[in-house]
């Protein structure tokens, strides 16, 4: 019992540590979490909207809808990719579950989320997006992307203490997978023979839950839902289990 | 197991499965196991060690530089696992491997004893408990609030030590802590530890400072490639290494 209450407590105590450095020096502080989706926004509005001339009503509402959960997304698992490496001499001092490590990471990111969703709404209810009781449902593709993430999270951060330019690829694996995701163009532009592009893509199915709740204002299909759910989860069960049979491999290497 | 041994390694052995060359690289990998020239030796940091330590001893492990002794220390603290053998640990483990475990510098001296504390085991509520105690011991009350950056280096050993110390722990695993610190908080050190031996902790020192050892330690083991070469009563086992 007082186990959990001491993970619990060191988890808690990481993920405040994380926000805290984040934002030590800098003035505007915790409203760069706010700040940077909007200028975000406003970059890419005008950059699509004006020079590919994508014909979506509402576009600030759809590039934000799809831009702030992707950046959650990259920020963690990339961040996380080196949490190992970079935590080796603390790793090696004192023992610890050292998935807490890695969950911290992807926990403060999912804390700079949900801030980032305060200027969502605000843009939500500008641009007179349809609001109604349905937005509750984003509780669900909110979970799985965040189970998403920790199991990507944990398989990278393993892989990158075998080989540490893996952290590096990964970067480049991140742009590609940004552009083949539809966050800044409509899905409907992809050509039906690269279609399965789409279906493979995890973050796909968790964006289109996403829109239909945040930019389309109704519930999330069913069907679409449950491939969100059955792709997030298994990644993290797959994650959980990757880190299980690596963890004490990796010390020596660290 | 007997009532009064606390530590107990059996048949352990630490083998590392190391590459001739290592390759850090994804590339150099894949092209070496392409042309089949990757080639591993296995090498023993931890030989088929047994050893039992009963409750309130103090030893001391010595041996060259290599030889295996923070190695031996990490698998009793849990932090590596031995591939062969097993590991009985029986209570509370202070880890003095180094000291101040995840301090952070951009964080104040109060931040970094809560970050510390849980890092070593303890819970929020026992560090609260403790913590004008923390601060008391290390003598950086007028400095807590203040970012860890702006510390000296030994203004961080004092808060590192001082942490560790709160834990009332039942084994301390000790590794050249006193390699920095000056005299008047080695003294403090060395008083902190000799009432923890008067209330029964028990003690595994790693050192080259024979002296160091023998103040603190009533027996040593002299490790040599991973292996016990010696275990004996401290002045015995000192003589012996020292005269090879």
């Amino acid at each position: 019992m007082s186990k959990i209450i001491w993970i619990r407590d060191l988890l808690f105590e990481l993920i405040k540590k994380d926000l805290k450095v984040k934002y030590k020096r800098s003035i505007l502080g915790v409203f760069w979490s706010i700040l940077n989706p909007l200028l975000m926004m406003v970059v890419m509005s005008i950059v699509f909207s004006y020079l590919f001339r994508f014909e979506i009503k509402n576009y600030p509402v759809y590039i934000l809808s799809g831009i702030i959960f992707w950046n959650f997304f990259s920020t963690s698992t990339n961040l996380s990719s080196f949490s190992l490496i970079s935590n080796a001499s603390l790793l090696k001092k004192v023992y610890f579950p050292r998935v807490i490590l890695v969950i911290s990471v992807v926990l403060s990111q999912f804390i700079n989320l949900l801030y980032a969703l305060i200027p969502l709404a605000f843009i939500m209810i500008i641009f007179k997006a349809p609001i109604n009781l349905s937005i509750i449902f984003i509780i669900f593709p909110l979970l799985f992307l965040l189970l998403f993430t920790i199991g990507i999270s944990l398989i990278l951060s393993i892989l990158s203490t075998y080989f540490t330019d893996i952290g590096y690829i990964y970067q480049i694996i991140l742009l590609a997978w940004m552009y083949l995701t539809p966050i800044f163009y409509p899905a409907s532009i992809v050509p039906d023979k690269y279609k399965i592009f789409l279906f493979i893509n995890p973050i796909y199915h968790i964006l289109t839950n996403i829109r239909e709740i945040i930019y389309y204002g109704t519930l999330p299909a069913m069907n679409s839902l449950l491939i969100s759910f059955i792709f997030s989860f298994s990644f993290f069960i797959f994650g959980l289990w990757f880190f299980k049979i690596n963890e004490n491999k990796v010390m020596y290497l660290l | 197991m007997n009532e009064d041994i606390v530590i107990k390694l059996e048949n352990v052995s630490l083998k590392f499965k190391l590459q001739k060359e290592r390759s850090p690289s994804l590339k150099e990998f894949a092209i070496r196991l392409l042309s089949k020239k990757v080639s591993y030796i296995n090498f023993y940091a931890i030989k088929n060690i047994n050893l039992e330590i009963k409750k309130g001893e103090s030893i001391g492990i010595i041996g060259r530089n290599g030889a295996g002794k923070t190695t031996l220390l990490r698998i009793i603290a849990g932090v590596y696992k031995p591939t062969e053998g097993k590991v009985f640990v029986k209570g509370k483990i202070m880890p003095i491997i180094e000291l101040g475990a995840g301090f952070d510098m951009e964080l104040t001296g109060k931040e970094n004893i809560f970050i510390n504390g849980l890092l070593l085991g303890m819970t929020k509520k026992e560090i609260e408990g403790k913590y004008d105690e923390i601060v008391e011991f290390s003598g950086l009350k007028d400095f807590i609030n203040s970012p860890l950056r702006t510390y000296s280096s030994g203004m961080i050993l004092r808060l590192g030590f001082s942490v560790a110390t709160s834990l009332n722990p039942d084994i301390i695993l000790l590794d050249e802590v006193f390699a920095v610190g000056d005299a008047e908080f080695r003294e403090k050190c060395i008083n902190k530890i000799n009432k923890f031996k008067e209330n029964g902790s028990t003690f595994l020192f790693v050192s080259h400072n024979m002296n160091a050892i023998k103040e603190i330690c009533e027996s040593a083991i002299w490790l040599e490639k991973g292996e016990i070469k010696m275990y004996h009563k401290v002045d015995n086992t000192i003589e012996n290494y020292l005269s090879i």
